[in-house]
């Protein structure tokens, strides 16, 4: 059973959490917009953690995990955190920030 | 004491008025016609803005945006680089030669006292060979990437590659400078700095001088000069007269001065700030550099000696730093310098000591008319007064702060106070590269954890990550509900925010952020907050924007005097929606005043943005008015790093 699955590619398996968790865990559709408005929709279980639907969505976007902060409500993300701990419920939004640096003005 | 004080105060009145002489006949008020041939090195310390640069003859901005020089612009061509490579911060000027040369690589070659020349190639044609080719031929260079920083990860190659074949010294190539050994230090200061001033060396790891960024500086013994130096010499180093002069010129510069020369240093150094007292036959050097430049265990071994006078003065924004050094020996406390100050104060006349607090603290001195002589004077007769003391193998830098000019209410207890060793230390050791990947930190409540690389864009010179100032941020708001009767009631957003409210899509999106302010997220109603701070991200370049629900104002504050009116029309659409959200109550917002704040403490290179917006935000927390400059910004970058490690923002 695949912790997390990119639902608009279905094809694409990834392998179980190392942790088992409690078979409770239903699955929920989560969605991860880029800065760019792009939208990358994932099915996970919600006791899985989030570091999957992390990597997966960097994969997919070809981006070093570490370049990215994933928010949610404006909270940042942790990979070992799981959708049930942070109560997220089906259909909500995750926010892929690219992190920022600055110095002087452009 | 008071004998020789008084006499060092004459000798010290007549030297400012002969030097005041020098510096109104030797600058010119405006930038002098013709080519780079004809600016002398008196007018590249006072030179204009940037105001053109065409490809040929160009004006660029050297350091800080008061020590401009007339440069070059040639096409790259590493055959032109004979021996002195400094860096350009372009950017800092912020004028039309910012937005043209954005994104090059400028180095300047062959200075001297007729000029500069510039030699600049776009960023993406910097070759790593060419850099380091230019680093091995030439120890003690800066190179310098700006601009185009969308590229970090290619700064970092840069900055890696440098280092590979400088093992040891620090790389920066970004706003930084590379210096291996006295000698280079020797060369490159002696060429760039007290001829052309620039940003000169910024570190030397064997010794511990350097030269901080604005600097002037740099004048060094003459036993230290290589005779084989590829480097002609300046003059300025052939009589301390000629020196004196140069440096009567530089105005709120900041510099280091190293020099074999104790005794003149009280009469001959009006304008410098930052002065190292190194002796010749031995390393005497002190001060809080050695402790930033990551010298801490140099600087205990060293006999620290010396005043370390740190001050600015400048004609917009009037205000002295002085450190002194606290001897523990029994003849000598800091309430006598406390004393003697005050009585200094009253000699000026104009001061008025509204505030004397025990050593460390805050001196507010009200002092609306009084001269940059006078100013100068009180900080040379400390400086002489510490100089006439025992020394003591134990040194403390004390610090006291004396701000002219400018009233500040609200709570400033201890925002200057000076690190103690310990705190330098650990902050140092946490920012070395074998920690970087080590997570030194964990901020639970917003979740990030703060390695080693990330806590590193502390180090002076570089530029701040969101990381370190969401942290901040978030530490700030716990020292607010800490002692929720010292500081207003503030919401602190992260720097995400404004990118979700209207930056990344342009347009203003109310539904992104609605779910962040929920009560139960906060623990308080948004509404309720005296003010709200949002930092925004700039594409490279941070400022912040303000909610000032009390006062009903929206304000905008940039270090580099931009304006961005999405921001405060965002943010006033922002609290419309926010108020009908959670309250259901209609909020006008038509009145409220839009305000780019113009008055406040200017950013004078290309790295401090995000320090300046984290100081805005602590200040404004505080209720109080941003009275810190430029000058304060090495010794912030410490003090947030400690902030951080300790978890606790104070």
């Amino acid at each position: 059973m695949a912790g997390v699955e990119d639902s608009s590619n279905p094809g694409v398996q990834h392998q179980d959490e190392k942790k088992p968790l409690d078979g409770a865990g239903q699955h929920i559709n989560l969605k991860v917009k880029g800065q760019d408005g792009g939208e990358v929709f994932f099915r996970i279980k919600s006791t899985a953690t989030l570091r999957k639907l992390m990597n997966a969505y960097c994969d997919r976007q070809s981006v070093d995990p570490s370049s990215i902060a994933f928010l949610f409500d404006g909270r940042r993300l942790r990979a070992e955190q799981t959708p049930a701990e942070l109560d997220m419920e089906d259909g909500d939004e995750i926010d892929a920030m690219l992190h920022q640096t600055g110095g002087a003005s452009s | 004491m008071a004998d020789s004080l008084e006499k060092s105060g004459v000798e010290i009145e007549h030297e400012a008025r002969l030097f005041d002489k020098v510096t109104s006949e030797k600058i010119p008020n405006r930038r002098p016609e013709g080519g780079c041939e004809d600016v002398t090195c008196t007018n590249l310390y006072k030179g204009p803005h940037v105001d053109s640069s065409e490809e040929g003859n160009c004006f660029v901005g050297v350091e800080t945006g008061k020590c401009i020089s007339e440069a070059q612009l040639v096409k790259t061509d590493t055959d032109q680089f004979s021996c002195s490579i400094a860096e350009l911060d372009i950017p800092n000027h912020g004028g039309n030669a910012a937005t043209r040369l954005e994104g090059i690589v400028a180095r300047v070659e062959g200075i001297d006292s007729q000029g500069v020349s510039v030699v600049a190639g776009p960023i993406g044609d910097l070759d790593l060979e060419d850099v380091s080719s230019e680093c091995s031929l030439l120890p003690g260079i800066s190179s310098h990437c700006f601009g185009n920083d969308e590229e970090p990860r290619r700064r970092h190659e840069v900055e890696h590659t440098v280092e590979q074949l400088h093992p040891g010294a620090r790389s920066t190539i970004c706003h930084q400078n590379i210096c291996k050994t006295l000698e280079d230090f020797v060369h490159s200061s002696s060429t760039l700095d007290t001829q052309s001033c620039h940003r000169g060396v910024s570190q030397n790891s064997e010794f511990g001088i350097g030269i901080r960024e604005g600097a002037v500086t740099g004048t060094v013994t003459k036993e230290l000069l290589d005779q084989d130096s590829c480097v002609p010499h300046p003059p300025v180093f052939q009589s301390q007269r000629t020196l004196a002069s140069d440096a009567a010129n530089i105005r709120a510069c900041e510099g280091f001065l190293v020099t074999d020369d104790e005794s003149s240093l009280t009469s001959n150094y009006p304008q410098l700030v930052d002065v190292f007292v190194r002796d010749k036959t031995d390393a005497r050097v002190g001060n809080e550099f050695a402790l930033e430049l990551g010298l801490q265990e140099r600087a205990d071994n060293f006999d620290v000696h010396g005043v370390l006078a740190n001050y600015e003065s400048s004609l917009g924004d009037c205000q002295i730093h002085i450190l002194t050094e606290q001897h523990t020996g029994p003849t000598t406390s800091m309430d006598e310098v406390v004393r003697i100050d005050e009585n200094l104060s009253k000699e000026v006349e104009t001061g008025q000591t509204e505030e004397n607090q025990a050593q460390g603290e805050l001196i507010e001195v009200d002092n609306d008319s009084s001269s940059a002589a006078d100013i100068d004077e009180i900080g040379m007769r400390l400086l002489k007064l510490d100089l006439a003391k025992d020394e003591s193998t134990s040194y403390r830098v004390d610090q006291q702060k004396h701000h002219f000019g400018k009233g500040t209410g609200g709570n400033l207890a201890g925002v200057f106070t000076p690190l103690p060793p310990k705190a330098e230390t650990q902050v140092k050791n946490a920012m070395m590269r074998p920690k970087w990947s080590t997570v030194l930190v964990f901020h639970k409540g917003s979740n990030i954890e703060v390695t080693g690389e990330i806590l590193q864009c502390l180090l002076p010179g570089s530029w701040l990550n969101d990381e370190v100032i969401n942290v901040y941020m978030e530490l700030l708001k716990e020292r607010e509900s800490r002692e929720p009767e010292k500081f207003l009631k503030c919401h602190f957003f992260n720097s995400f925010f404004y990118n979700k409210l209207f930056k990344d899509a342009q347009s203003y999106d109310y539904q992104a952020v609605r779910r962040w302010t929920t009560q139960k997220k906060l623990g308080y109603n948004l509404l309720e907050c005296d003010k709200i701070l949002v930092p925004v991200h700039q594409s490279v370049h941070w400022c912040l924007g303000v909610i000032d629900l009390r006062r009903q104002k929206l304000l905008y504050l940039d270090s580099l005097q931009g304006r961005d009116p999405n921001v405060l029309n965002s943010l006033a659409r922002y609290i419309v929606d926010e108020a009908r959200e959670r309250g259901g109550q209609d909020l006008d917002v038509s009145k409220w005043e839009h305000v780019y704040v113009d008055d406040i403490p200017r950013q004078l290179n290309g790295c401090d943005c995000g320090m300046f917006m984290l100081k805005y935000a602590d200040f404004h927390s505080r209720g109080a008015s941003l009275s810190f400059t430029q000058s304060s910004m090495n010794y912030f970058r410490r003090r947030t790093a400690w902030e951080i490690l300790q978890l606790k923002a104070t």
